[in-house]
């Protein structure tokens, strides 16, 4: 193992102005934010595509999505696959939020993604293999072009700076979102366009169910019970800028970001290291960028995916940030809600941070019944009012990513 | 803070030695398939053992800059080496294998061992593990100009101090299905071949001893929706606006198609006539051949236009 790159701490005040979002919960803030207060979970059998051969046969979907923005005409909506569609919405609500809807925006586009389009290649894939139609062809193939859909994204919002597309698997877009604040923080950018995006695809699926690593029955996250978990799809852009440029012109902000932290586990391609120790240095790495100490932590959002492995291993790494704080500190994963969203994770568990803080609630850990001992952490099975000023949030991946940042109250 | 190149690797369908590689170039034999390539070869590791050819690719290229740069495993001058990988269409082979075991069979009929392997960073992940390499590790996607990203993204991580050195690699597998979608639509010139291989660059600190050369200036990047826009956005970009200031004329432009640049004067060296069309392994390639080719001080100004996103320039000083 591991430390993944030194501490710094932020040169600047990075603040988020705007926030998007698309998950099975709904579109938009509120939807997910009621999901996230009553603990409705979007879990449902899958539709999408056919799983009858699968041991899990849920997962968390996005409905039909409309086209909510007159900057996309719509007849290019209709052709737009469903992972860009999912992003667009996220990106015109961030910016509508960001109030940045009006002439060009000069602002890189950082966006994370595990899978990007790859739906549209299956769908080449599979006509190819049983011999079907290829008429929609050429649409297929672009869309399946990795930077196809932030191409989507500077061309329908009119954003002029360069594209950043990460694919660090399930911490893809934790990693965008901190990176993005480093080029801030830096004096790099003074506004970049963050997020990530992932739909649900035949790969991902059986991939996951081919480990055992998909849930037969519940998505558990830290519970006794707990056998695997659940996938999702979303979408989820912050708009991030400089405190000053914000203040200037007079945009809301809505949370700050103090501290990113990465790291590597060189143990396993899919397995964490068992003692947590990449996720360790990951929190610690955003705790020291921040200046924060552990004990001002009030929320965690954990990765949680409640495989047994991931919130064993989680579960001893924040034990050990937290020391004596952990029986009192809330952790919860919302993935039982959301799902799993993959590449657009980070992202997605970003912005429930952000809205835990602005709302001054702890998001509900669904479905915990039975603790575990080797989870001993405070986890709420239901939504809790609470006192937030600064909020971790975990992401980690296959190829032993570890992504943490921390969002505080500006 | 500069930023100098301490070592480089390749795999290309012309050989893995750079100088054999220029040379046979320079022959003028073109070549466009990559024969087997091991990393055992280079680096012994269980990690390799059911990995993807992209895979073997990546780290025989990385592990090959590593042993350039004078850097043995685990080097404790370097306690903090990040991994940077560029790709443009990622590990096809195993993920078309894995599809079609599903289509035809069923999820019974998908190999968990094939799943991990599919995935966009399981290369870049694989080198940290049988190099050492703990410092930041991140793979981007994108077009041909990934490249570049990835070396900006580099300068970024060593002028932050976040790593004493990172290593940027861009591998590419080639991919019938994908050949015959940009024959199919016209998406590339059809003299042009497809291709595969790796390159890797290794970039340090200024107090690291430079062995190929600095990094004078590298893009971010600039988007193009129009090709007529190229001419003027490459113009502007800060690589090429910096080797058109410079008091000592440049040498040589390394370029990815027919840039139309004029730097009177200079050698223009276009690496696809012999290597193919190898997405971001190519862009980095002509970084490499470029410096090879260049004198000692001089400049050499590598460009880029990827297929459908950004077009971006690096200047890089021998």
């Amino acid at each position: 193992m591991v430390d993944g790159g030194g501490s710094e701490t932020m040169n600047a005040r990075v603040v988020v102005t705007g926030m998007g979002v698309v998950t099975g919960c709904g579109t938009g803030q509120t939807a997910l934010r009621d999901a996230l207060r009553t603990g409705r979970s979007s879990v449902r059998p899958m539709e999408l595509f056919d799983v009858s051969t699968c041991r899990c046969q849920t997962a968390a979907q996005v409905g039909t999505l409309e086209n909510s923005s007159d900057r996309i005409p719509r007849k290019a909506w209709r052709r737009l696959d469903r992972v860009s569609k999912m992003l667009l919405t996220a990106a015109q609500e961030a910016l509508e939020e960001a109030r940045l809807t009006s002439g060009p925006i000069h602002a890189p586009l950082v966006l994370g993604s595990s899978g990007g389009g790859i739906r549209s290649g299956e769908l080449y894939h599979r006509a190819l293999l049983q011999n079907q139609s290829r008429r929609h062809a050429a649409t297929w193939l672009s869309d399946y072009l990795a930077q196809q859909q932030p191409l989507h994204v500077q061309r329908f919002f009119d954003v002029t700076g360069p594209i950043l597309t990460l694919a660090n698997a399930c911490a893809s877009s934790a990693n965008a979102i901190g990176y993005s604040a480093q080029l801030i923080a830096h004096g790099e950018a003074d506004c970049v366009i963050a997020g990530g995006y992932d739909a649900l695809c035949e790969l991902i699926f059986v991939g996951f169910d081919s480990l055992m690593a998909a849930t037969p029955t519940l998505c558990r996250p830290f519970d006794k019970r707990r056998d695997g978990m659940v996938l999702g799809e979303g979408a989820a852009v912050l708009v991030l800028e400089t405190f000053e440029r914000a203040s200037a012109r007079h945009a809301d902000i809505l949370a700050e970001i103090r501290g990113y932290g990465q790291s590597i586990d060189t143990h396993h391609i899919t397995q964490p290291h068992p003692e947590g120790d990449g996720a360790y240095a990951a929190m610690r790495l955003a705790c020291e960028m921040a200046g924060v100490e552990a004990s001002e932590i009030d929320y965690i959002n954990a990765h949680g995916t409640a495989t047994p492995q991931n919130d064993a291993m989680e579960a001893k790494a924040i034990r050990r940030l937290l020391g004596v704080r952990a029986a009192d500190v809330p952790v919860s994963s919302t993935k039982a809600i959301t799902g799993h969203t993959v590449g657009a994770a980070g992202a997605v568990e970003a912005v429930i941070s952000i809205l835990a803080l602005k709302n001054q609630f702890v998001p509900p850990n669904v479905n915990f019944e039975s603790p575990d001992e080797g989870c001993a952490l405070n986890v709420p099975a239901a939504a809790q009012p609470r006192s937030l000023r600064t909020v971790l949030s975990n992401s980690f991946g296959f190829g032993g990513l570890n992504a943490s940042l921390l969002f505080s109250l500006p | 803070m500069t930023v100098t190149i301490t070592g480089i690797g390749v795999v290309t369908p012309l050989g893995l030695e750079v100088r054999e590689v220029a040379e046979r170039m320079a022959r003028g034999e073109r070549a466009n398939r990559v024969g087997p390539v091991d990393a055992a070869q280079f680096v012994r590791s269980d990690r390799l053992r059911r990995c993807t050819r992209i895979t073997h690719f990546a780290v025989a290229a990385a592990a090959q800059a590593v042993r350039d740069a004078g850097l043995s495993i685990g080097d404790e001058s370097y306690p903090r080496v990040g991994v940077i990988s560029a790709v443009s269409k990622g590990p096809i082979e195993y993920s078309r294998k894995f599809h079609a075991q599903f289509v035809r069979g069923g999820a019974k009929g998908a190999s968990p061992m094939l799943f991990p392997e599919t995935v966009a960073n399981a290369s870049a992940s694989h080198i940290a593990s049988v190099l050492g390499l703990t410092g930041p590790n991140t793979t981007l996607f994108g077009d041909a100009a990934v490249g570049f990203n990835a070396l900006a993204m580099a300068r970024d991580f060593l002028k932050w101090n976040l790593a004493d050195a990172v290593l940027v690699v861009a591998p590419h597998e080639h991919d019938d299905i994908f050949e015959d979608a940009y024959r199919r639509f016209r998406w590339l010139l059809p003299k042009i071949g497809f291709s595969e291989g790796a390159a890797a660059l290794l970039l340090a600190r200024d107090e690291a001893t430079p062995h190929w050369g600095e990094i004078v200036e590298v893009d971010r990047g600039q988007p193009w929706r129009r090709r007529s826009e190229i001419p003027n956005l490459l113009a502007a970009a800060p690589a090429v606006s910096s080797a058109a200031r410079l008091q000592v004329p440049l040498k040589t432009l390394s370029v990815s198609g027919d840039e139309k640049l004029s730097f009177p004067g200079a050698q223009r060296l276009c690496i696809k006539d012999s290597l193919g069309e190898a997405f971001a392994a190519g862009a980095l390639w002509q970084v490499v051949f470029g410096l090879q080719q260049a004198q000692t001080h001089d400049n050499v100004l590598v460009t880029c236009v990827g297929l459908n996103e950004q077009v971006s320039a690096v200047l890089v000083r021998r």
